[in-house]
């Protein structure tokens, strides 16, 4: 579909670049698409350039341009605090996963020795779940 | 009918009954003669496990993600203890439990922390307030009745044929337990007589996310921790 022909706002602009030769910003098309264009003057004058110059000043600009950078931090801050905790939540579910394991072995399952079991409930490494399951099941197997 | 029990519920997913077991084993190690009732699915069962559960429920038990909520009501016991599989216990304070029943009160349950909760639990029309992963209730017949009002209300709210003014009350509520007790203590006439656990409750429910700083210097005596599902 053409939406080029449409009426169209401009909004949301800030500096692409840091010669401030450049705005990037979005051209709303009213019953369109929002589309993100950046713009530069040109030497025959670019009517877009003009249009942004008449709505905003550079110093307004330069506010924009801050604030947008200051949202883009925080949101790339959630984003790598999101993937920490994806990464906690599967280590912590591995481990999980092989205490549960551990506790299906019939020698553990079935083990009166509380001291070890709570040991393996208490790791909080894979190492210490695999140690101390296979003390128990040696100490079990002695018997 | 036995006096004081533990009730489990393993439903849907495999993980719940190995879960189940884990917690109960570690019940039984630290109150070998502690009475636990397990309702779970008949395909479920091993022969081990009536030596870790004394009654073991699988009749009509639904194939459900809060199958839970159906158990409560058909508890044996005259005073249960409701425990989520994902559980398991760490400290011989377990066999003091029941004393933390407020027998003025229905149930007996632990408080939610905001800041550990998986959703957003203040909202413009309340806060969810309750833990309901660990609670002690009588079997009065209110009581029971509230419990099933618990089961059919969450079913109608699981099944979009219960909406309510998400203005008020986020739609993000909807999979959520704790909603729907929320609403029946706070908006019904069914609502019980709630206490809470002493201080600090959070031994009693220590999920895995609390700061340590909230046992108060006392040892946890329930560890909470999501079952990781592997299907």
């Amino acid at each position: 579909m053409d939406y080029t022909h449409l009426p169209r706002k401009i909004q949301n602009p800030y500096w692409g670049n840091n010669e401030k030769t450049q705005v990037i910003c979005e051209f709303n098309y009213e019953g369109g698409p929002v589309v993100t264009a950046a713009v530069s003057d040109t030497n025959d004058g670019n009517p877009d350039w003009k249009e942004i110059f008449n709505i905003w000043t550079s110093e307004q600009l330069d506010e924009l341009t801050e604030k947008a950078l200051r949202e883009d931090h925080v949101q790339s801050k959630k984003i790598q605090e999101l993937k920490k905790d994806d990464i906690e939540r599967m280590k912590v579910d591995a481990l999980f996963s092989a205490k549960l394991d551990a506790f299906e072995i019939d020698e553990i399952k079935n083990s009166k020795n509380r001291a070890f079991k709570s040991k393996i409930r208490k790791a909080k490494t894979l190492l210490e779940v695999t140690a101390y399951a296979s003390a128990l099941i040696m100490l079990e197997n002695a018997e | 009918m036995q006096n004081k029990g533990f009730v489990y519920v393993a439903s849907k997913y495999y993980e719940f009954i190995q879960a189940a077991r884990y917690s109960a084993t570690s019940l039984k190690d630290f109150w070998p003669d502690s009475n636990i009732t397990l309702f779970t699915h008949k395909e479920w069962i091993s022969d081990d496990d009536t030596n870790i559960f004394d009654c073991i429920v699988t009749d009509e038990v639904p194939n459900h993600k809060r199958a839970k909520l159906w158990a409560l009501d058909k508890t044996p016991y005259e005073l249960t203890c409701y425990i989520d599989c994902d559980t398991h216990i760490e400290h011989e304070d377990i066999q003091k439990i029941f004393e933390q029943y407020d027998i003025d009160s229905d149930i007996t349950i632990t408080k939610a922390r905001r800041y550990a909760a998986s959703i957003e639990s203040k909202f413009k029309g309340g806060e969810l307030t309750d833990h309901c992963g660990l609670f002690i209730y009588n079997n009065k017949l209110h009581t029971l009745n509230f419990m099933k009002q618990w089961w059919l209300l969450y079913c109608k709210q699981d099944e979009h044929k219960w909406n309510w003014d998400t203005d008020l009350y986020p739609e993000y509520l909807r999979k959520w337990d704790m909603w729907t007790y929320w609403w029946l203590q706070n908006k019904t006439e069914h609502k019980i007589k709630r206490s809470y656990f002493s201080n600090p409750d959070a031994r009693w429910n220590f999920v895995y996310v609390y700061d340590k700083k909230e046992l108060n210097g006392t040892e946890a005596v329930i560890h909470h921790q999501p079952v990781p599902r592997r299907s």
